[in-house]
């Protein structure tokens, strides 16, 4: 019984195993050939090739994580606090 | 007795002394603290040298510009310019600290370049960015002769001819334009060679003895979660070196999404080893984390762009949150009320970061968090591509665009790519409004904290007591307070130009971001290698999270576009036209 067990559980290990190959070969397949592919669709071009060339951050969470934020914040605060008087 | 009841308020809570040392949540307290606090130390009295003066020049130098032109000049720019070099994170002990505790590096097509990247490999890649660089230069140099000359024009005819104000105007913004390319193309063209292998040994190391010493003080071996620990810690690291590649970067899936699917992944394949699972302590992290996001949100910075942004982020935003929240109990009929104010407030407040804060102010299930963070991550791709080219086919004033963007696309980082690609005037608002929004997490946190203990965990009709709210109230939550009302104090009382050079750019983006984005990362990381699959599914049975998200973020898109034109065009049409 307990060798059943034993055998039962290695299987079902192996199995996972090749599983868990089989989602890194997807996760690969998406990084290096869906990704770029879908990111060549004329709608989204532009934009994912203007993030790419700006090595911008996209995925980040909170304003802190992004240096476009500091640049922002600091824009803003400078244009309020120092706006040009208009003619 | 089931769930709902054991998780019902009674009052029958006592709290013990003990609880200082021997609970997760004061552990996330004492521990967030004593990074907050280091930080303190570390950057506070290393501001550069003469920083004070040369703000106080740039400064000078703006007011006079401000009044000389009316528009801003090329000096007023140098002056912004010098006005922002000083940072505390510029120091000696700064650059360490970055090049210590960095994560990993962008890579392209050989995932070997996160870790590590050779003089000549270096050198390689630089020598074929510099003729971009040396033409963006070129580029740079003759559009500041242009802007001068046109300013020159201006400026003998008294700046009072509209037509060579504007043509002024023009070239500055092309200089400006220019000098941004120059700027970026430099960074390609001078990167240095890096091994960032022994460094991050070296964190592992400091940040498995930080959270072990609170883990042996809990009573639980600190033997056992190191070990498992190392485990935790390289699928962490993974998950940066997924978050670092080009692919992933340009759609914008971040290292939450990446961790948890790599701990799903392990767990529900192969398994999530018996030896792991000491050092599978999302709370822990979550919440040491969640202390350290405390001190980055600075309520002095909710009036950055005036009154039309705190409507547009925080009148708009809450309003959203509780509707939305309403809508999936009385409409949808959500099954679990923890997973819809995650969601609502994760759609309606700023994306993984606020879901964070929500679902563990609520003890939400960590499957809960998973799909929240998981419908995030689809829409914001799906609006950071949208909306820019929706807002150019429309030709909709860019300042709306941005505050519409900045309010409603979940992903802060997605916010700066879609506003920096219409213009940088969308950029600077939809930033201010994002940021701002994110300061409003501590707040939700808070509120969502206090009405889950006194409303939704009591038992129907019964009363209860302030001292038993005060027993059941998560405490990490007041740590998260402390720090946010400490940092502002003290961000209010430094000022807003050295706000920015010691804690801006010394304690926060220097020190706790770094531990805070590493302690997320840990926690996802511990989400996936505890969450099964089958019962993520049931969550999604009938695809109500998903409805609800459809249906809350229509609103938001409707709310804040209508906001935002009623707040920036009608009311404060001045605030607009100073941007």
């Amino acid at each position: 019984m307990i060798q059943k067990d034993s055998n039962h559980v290695k299987r079902s290990k192996k199995k996972g195993a090749f599983i868990l190959v089989g989602f890194i070969l997807l996760i690969w397949i998406f990084l290096y050939y869906i990704g770029p592919w879908a990111a060549n669709i004329p709608m989204v071009r532009p934009l994912l090739n203007f993030v790419e060339e700006n090595d911008i951050d996209a995925g980040a969470y909170y304003y802190t994580d992004v240096e476009e934020f500091a640049e922002a914040e600091f824009a803003i605060n400078q244009s309020m606090t120092y706006s040009p008087k208009k003619n | 007795m089931n769930e709902n009841q054991e998780q019902a308020v009674v009052d029958s809570g006592k709290g013990s002394l003990s609880d200082l040392w021997k609970k997760e949540d004061y552990w996330a307290i004492w521990l967030g603290f004593f990074l907050l606090i280091l930080g303190m130390i570390i950057y506070f009295p290393n501001a550069p040298k003469g920083a004070e003066e040369q703000i106080a020049k740039a400064n000078a130098t703006l007011k006079a510009e401000a009044k000389r032109a009316p528009f801003k000049t090329i000096a007023w720019y140098d002056a912004s310019d010098s006005k922002k070099k000083p940072r505390a994170t510029n120091s000696d002990i700064g650059k360490w600290i970055r090049k210590f505790t960095s994560n990993t590096h962008g890579w392209k097509a050989n995932p070997l370049d996160a870790f590590y990247k050779s003089k000549a490999a270096v050198d390689a890649a630089n020598a074929k960015a510099k003729p971009k660089y040396e033409e963006a230069k070129k580029v740079a140099v003759a559009a500041l002769a242009k802007a001068k000359a046109a300013e020159a024009a201006a400026g003998a005819a008294g700046f009072k001819d509209e037509k060579l104000n504007a043509g002024a105007v023009s070239d500055i913004a092309a200089w400006r334009s220019a000098t941004a390319k120059e700027s970026k193309a430099k960074g390609k063209a001078s990167v240095k060679p890096y091994n960032q292998i022994f460094y991050l040994i070296g964190v592992m190391i400091c940040i498995g003895i930080f959270f072990g010493i609170g883990t042996v003080v809990m009573g639980r071996p600190f033997g056992a979660f190191f070990k498992g620990f190392i485990f935790v810690f390289i699928v962490a690291v993974l998950a940066y070196v997924a978050e670092d590649q080009a692919t992933a970067k340009y759609w914008g899936i971040g290292y939450a999404a990446w961790a948890i699917l790599f701990g799903m992944l392990i767990s529900n394949t192969v398994g999530t080893p018996e030896w792991v699972k000491p050092a599978v302590q999302t709370e822990y992290y979550i919440k040491t984390g969640l202390v350290l996001l405390g001190a980055e949100i600075l309520f002095g910075k909710i009036l950055s762009i005036g009154i039309p942004g705190i409507f547009v982020a925080w009148v708009v935003t809450p309003i959203v949150l509780v509707c939305t929240y309403i809508f999936g109990q009385k409409v949808i009929k959500m099954p679990s009320k923890t997973l819809n104010i995650t969601i609502s407030a994760d759609m309606s407040v700023c994306g993984v970061s606020a879901a964070i804060a929500t679902a563990a102010a609520c003890r939400a299930k960590k499957e809960e968090l998973t799909l929240a963070v998981g419908l995030s991550l689809v829409f914001t791709a799906i609006m950071m591509v949208a909306m820019p080219a929706f807002i150019k086919a429309v030709g909709m004033p860019h300042v709306l665009g941005g505050a519409w963007m900045g309010g409603t696309i979940d992903a802060t980082g997605a916010v700066a790519a879609a506003g920096a690609f219409l213009s940088d005037q969308a950029l600077y608002v939809a930033a201010t409004v994002k940021m701002i929004q994110n300061v409003l997490i501590g707040v939700i946190a808070f509120f969502v904290a206090l009405y889950w203990v006194a409303k939704v965990e009591r038992v129907p009709g019964q009363k209860v007591s302030t001292m038993e709210i005060w027993y059941r109230f998560p405490k990490f939550v007041i740590g998260f307070i402390v720090a946010s009302i400490v940092f502002s104090l003290i961000y209010g009382a430094v000022g807003k130009d050295m706000g920015y050079v010691i804690i801006d750019h010394g304690a926060l983006r220097g020190f706790s971001r770094i531990f805070r984005g590493w302690f997320f990362c840990l926690a996802f990381t511990s989400i996936g290698l505890a969450t099964n699959f089958r019962e993520l599914k049931e969550y999604f049975k009938g695809g109500k999270p998903l409805i609800l998200y459809v249906c809350g973020q229509s609103f938001n898109l409707i709310l804040t576009l209508l906001m935002a034109y009623i707040m920036f065009y009608l009311v404060f049409p001045e605030i607009t036209a100073k941007i």
